[in-house]
């Protein structure tokens, strides 16, 4: 990295006869601040313009160098600064002290220019890349905020109103998620569902899925009639051919409501099955796993996507999920089963109301551990009122 | 989607994948043992390519002591189906257990590929 400008080095003592030989020696490769008392240095470090070294003198009157060096490693606006002590010979035991109080080196009195100025260099050679690799961290969090961002802006916002209600949670496990899901009436009778979840997460995965999820939103796939699911999952599997995109797949559950028949068809690839929820004549509560058994998106090209369906008759309630949503690590070590939670939900659920929220409550205190999931977790619910 | 199943209680070695194979007249039987995951997987997919090549098309993978199985195995095994395939024969599991069942029947894997009981179920499904 190019400097353009010589770089600032403050040097504090409190004689002025070492000011200016310091200053001599440092003059033809750094602009040279000088100050002869340690308020006054630490004035200047905390100014605008900050040094990019201090070079600071042990014995002085008043604040010696050791309390400077501890002001300033205290306060956050000079705490990056290398701080280099000069120390005669006979204090050169003391300096484990200073090395403790966070100096990064010391320079023994009388100075020897060319050792003075190569360890001087060193630091801020050191202090200059650690500057840029902060920064650029800053900018590389700053656009993966930004694509994170994009990709919560294309998942739909709640319907609250009408015959069918959707509520979801989505809690990615890494600033940028491989899941994805929506829903949009394709026509006045028939309501999409759908939910995808590309392998891996990150960049890359998110890439995928939003790309993927914006073909289903604007029904731009080759050949697909939005309203079969398995036609739906066989257009996708022929536009995102792993080969074609970083061997990248994902697993994908597609359904369709129709609103004057109460028929429900549904086809997956690779996911796990969604859970449709009916209530019999008593009003007990009947769970149904929506599963077509196809293998996950992009592994093979033409293939062939089962669906099925069935009808829905009165009050119902659908879950689809990613695998993000049961696969954690429990208190004992061992991992949920799918199993284990289809029992959960099925313990849990009442077919009135939203749970996404006691869901995500139910699956966090689950886990061995607080913060993230371990994976993308991604919960949608669809209530039907009929 | 992260991972596909792991053993409950027991720690296995992350980096372990034990392959052994066996050909009887013209059907290769291969059982990998440990975790078949992003590490293992490269491994394994060589030498599967390589056994079906200098053995046979015909392939029994034999899953008994396969614990862990990720996205990344399923991977293998399709490949594995699918140069099986061009040479003219099948590719048949068999004897899984419950979590990397599980897995295979999430992935659609146990529907297409068929997941037997026992090695010689399989073995005589491949066979004819």
């Amino acid at each position: 990295m190019t400097e353009p400008v010589k770089p600032v080095i403050l040097v504090v003592d409190d004689t002025p006869a070492n000011l200016s030989l310091m200053s001599g020696i440092l003059q033809d490769y750094y602009q040279v601040k000088a100050a002869t008392s340690g308020e006054k240095a630490l004035k200047i470090a905390a100014s605008a313009n900050p040094p990019d070294l201090i070079l600071l003198d042990i014995m002085m009157p008043e604040m010696d160098g050791y309390q400077v060096c501890r002001h300033l490693k205290s306060d956050s606006h000079t705490r990056e600064i290398p701080v280099i002590f000069l120390t005669a010979m006979s204090e050169v035991q003391d300096e484990a002290l200073g090395l403790e109080l966070g100096a990064v080196d010391y320079i023994t009195k009388p100075v020897s220019p060319p050792i003075a100025l190569a360890r001087i260099k060193t630091q801020i050679t050191l202090y200059h890349q650690r500057k840029a690799l902060i920064e650029s961290q800053r900018k590389l969090a700053a656009e993966l905020n930004e694509a994170a961002e994009y990709v919560l802006g294309v998942l739909p916002a709640p319907i609250r109103q009408g015959e069918v209600h959707t509520n979801w949670k989505h809690v990615p496990s890494t600033s940028l998620g491989g899941d994805a899901f929506g829903y949009h009436w394709v026509d006045d009778d028939h309501l999409a569902i759908y939910l995808l979840d590309v392998c891996g997460h990150g960049v890359g995965s998110a890439l995928l899925s939003v790309s993927a999820i914006n073909a289903l939103r604007s029904q731009s796939l080759k050949a697909a009639d939005f309203t079969s699911p398995g036609s739906v999952l066989a257009a996708l599997n022929n536009a995102f051919q792993m080969e074609d995109h970083s061997n990248k797949f994902f697993t994908a559950w597609y359904g369709v409501y129709n609103r004057r028949s109460g028929e429900l068809r549904h086809a997956s690839a690779g996911h796990p099955p969604a859970f449709l929820f009916t209530a019999d004549a008593n009003n007990t509560s009947i769970m149904h796993q929506l599963s077509t058994g196809n293998i996950a998106i992009g592994y093979l090209p033409g293939m062939p996507f089962e669906e099925s369906s069935l009808i829905i008759q009165g009050p119902a309630k659908l879950y689809v999920y990613s695998d993000g949503v049961y696969e954690l690590h429990q208190r004992d070590g061992s991992m949920l089963t799918l199993y284990e939670f289809t029992a959960i939900i099925k313990r849990m659920t009442e077919i009135g109301r939203s749970q996404t929220d006691d869901i995500l409550s139910a699956m966090t205190a689950l886990k061995s551990e607080p913060g993230p999931f371990d994976d993308d977790f991604s919960l949608l619910e669809v209530i039907f009122s009929r | 989607m992260r991972k596909a199943a792991s053993t409950n209680n027991e720690k296995v070695d992350k980096n372990m994948l034990e392959i052994k194979s066996e050909c009887t007249d013209n059907v290769l039987v291969i059982a990998p043992a440990g975790r078949l995951d992003g590490i293992t997987s490269r491994e394994f997919s060589e030498k599967i390519i390589a056994l079906i090549e200098a053995n046979s098309p015909r392939v029994v993978l034999d899953l008994a002591g396969l614990n862990y199985i990720s996205s990344e195995g399923l991977r293998v095994i399709l490949t594995a189906a699918k140069k099986s395939k061009s040479g003219g024969g099948t590719l048949t599991l068999c004897a899984a257990q419950p979590s990397v069942h599980e897995v295979l029947t999430i992935s659609g894997f146990a529907p297409m590929l068929g997941v037997h009981a026992t090695v010689e179920a399989a073995v005589s499904t491949v066979r004819n």
